[in-house]
């Protein structure tokens, strides 16, 4: 089982079902991530979990060192779209690492070793090398954040 | 400022800093301990405080032990701090200075443990977070993503904002070996080149193996008193002119890589208020360099504008002695820093060397008429820093 706890098992089973669900507050719209107690902000208890399309933009990234004949990796600090204020750490994937740049446009993807889903993002232009793993189903996902993400704006 | 009675630092010691030291994280505080009461002329029996630090990476020495070790009869006041090293000095000089107790043994130690798991067996969901800061940043929500080494974000960022280059961060490795061929308590002393700073691996590019510290054993500490009981003891005074720290909202660095630079310029905006002086005025610049990206933005924050650390080494440079003088005049990290003495010292190596040199006692290293000196310690989430002035 992955390492998780009673803070963040909410977070991590929206993963294990490819859903990127971050927290909002419902009094003042405040984006809540990593997972808070309540909105820091208005200190509101009402955080409702909000589903989103993942749409990106790379803040920073390194390239750690990997065991020879591996696949080079891009560990990326990701900005959220729609979500002003939160941002993942996750890898770059679909774009050969000498390309990546600062502030290039991101979208999320999904994938899974024996420990769990995770998400991922890779470049949003379709000439880049090839999409994020799942991009499939990150489509599909994205009908269903339209339709939660309206729902979110609506309460707030 | 004028006025205000201030606290001073009286003793200090160390223990060997070692890769491999051969004893435990215990003998190497004591050690480092009881160095320091003796430097200090202070009897052991005086000894009322002890401030230990304490946490982050893994536990290092509750001060209950150093008390039995060391056999002080009469404490009544102890406390622990987090790293860096200028956290606990400021608790240990608060104490005397609030008069919980007259003087404070104070203590840092490392050592490079196996990691252990003891409690919460039985609930799966009891686990400790990736990041010990956040609990909401748990394993499964960042491991993945392929480097908890913020700091090489933080200085891909820097290098992508402000044009800086590896070269520009080579000056700071170098500089730091340099100073530390004439430090005998340094782990690495060997010179090098800026070339041999380029031919170095690759940890997490942008970051190679040369821009970050490396684990050691060992321990460091100080006595402190107040300024006046200072009058009574044996070595010239060394007085801490202040403290200053910062803790910024979006402190961490893990997903928040411009957040080490807020800080290290708030922090030293806050220092600065509790003193007098200037950072022009400084004989001595010790920037945090656990990474030299930190080290980069110390300094920044100390003498230019966001981004201009990088012209700032440049002119600083001098290819003769392959070493930093800043403004022609102000060196820094005259012992070598973490990345020479290694990552025992978390900053305390700092307090120590300063000492040396405003007591016109750092030998081969003294810096003619060295009369003050800053240290800046930590990154966003935990920093403390200190200005020591002589008596």
């Amino acid at each position: 089982m992955a390492r998780i706890n009673h803070d963040t098992i909410d977070l991590w089973q929206g993963w294990q079902r490819r859903e990127l669900r971050v927290d909002r507050c419902a009094d003042c719209g405040t984006w809540v991530f990593p997972p808070r107690p309540f909105c820091p902000d208005c200190w509101s208890d009402t955080l409702v979990g909000t589903v989103l399309t993942g749409a990106g933009r790379l803040v920073s990234y390194s390239r750690p060192r990997v065991a020879p004949g591996a696949p080079p990796v891009v560990s990326g600090v990701v900005a959220l779209t729609e979500a002003p204020g939160v941002r993942l750490l996750a890898r770059i994937e679909g774009i050969e690492p000498e390309r990546v740049t600062l502030g290039m446009q991101l979208a999320l993807g999904w994938w899974e070793d024996a420990g769990g889903v995770y998400p991922q993002f890779g470049p949003v232009d379709a000439d880049q090398v090839r999409l994020p793993a799942d991009a499939a189903r990150g489509a599909d996902a994205d009908a269903d954040a339209d339709a939660a993400g309206g729902a979110g704006q609506g309460a707030a | 400022m004028t006025g205000r009675e201030r606290a001073a630092i009286v003793g200090i010691g160390w223990s060997e800093l070692a890769r491999d030291s051969g004893v435990g994280p215990g003998s190497l505080v004591a050690r480092a301990a009881r160095a320091a009461v003796l430097d200090s002329g202070v009897a052991r029996d005086a000894i009322d405080g002890v401030v230990g630090v304490y946490g982050t990476d893994s536990p290092t020495l509750w001060p209950g032990y150093v008390v039995d070790a060391l056999g002080l009869p009469d404490v009544r006041w102890w406390d622990t701090a987090q790293p860096p090293s200028v956290t606990a000095l400021s608790t240990a000089a608060n104490a005397v200075l609030t008069g919980n107790c007259d003087y404070a043994l104070c203590y840092h130690g490392k050592y490079r443990w196996a990691n252990t798991s003891v409690v919460g067996r039985g609930d799966p969901l009891r686990q400790a977070p990736a990041h010990e800061f956040d609990p909401g940043l748990d394993h499964a929500l960042v491991e993945h993503g392929g480097s908890m080494l913020w700091a090489a974000r933080v200085m891909r960022e820097h290098m992508a904002l402000h044009g800086s280059t590896r070269e520009d961060f080579a000056r700071i490795s170098v500089n730091n070996r340099t100073n530390a061929a004439r430090n005998p308590r340094a782990v690495f002393r060997t010179p090098l080149t800026v070339d041999d700073y380029l031919a170095a691996p690759m940890v997490d590019d942008p970051m190679c193996l040369l821009d970050m510290d490396a684990p050691i054993d060992g321990a460091l500490a100080v006595v402190v008193t107040t300024e006046r009981r200072a009058r009574d003891l044996p070595h010239p005074s060394v007085l801490v002119e202040a403290f200053g720290s910062a803790l910024p909202a979006r402190n961490d660095g893990l997903l928040w890589p411009e957040a080490d630079g807020i800080a290290a310029r708030r922090a030293v905006g806050n220092l600065f208020a509790r003193s007098d002086l200037t950072p022009a005025d400084i004989d001595l610049a010790y920037p945090y360099d656990g990474f030299t990206i930190l080290a980069m933005l110390w300094l920044e924050a100390l003498y230019t504008k966001p981004g201009e650390g990088p012209a700032l080494l440049r002119e600083s440079w001098s290819d003769d002695e392959q070493r930093l003088r800043l403004f022609g005049r102000i060196p820094v990290c005259t012992h070598g820093g973490n990345l020479s003495e290694g990552r025992a010292t978390q900053g305390f190596g700092s307090v120590i060397e300063a000492v040396q040199q405003l007591r016109g006692d750092a030998g081969e290293r003294q810096v003619d008429a060295a009369r003050s000196a800053v240290i800046t310690g930590g990154m966003a989430g935990t920093n403390r820093s200190t200005i020591l002035v002589g008596g």
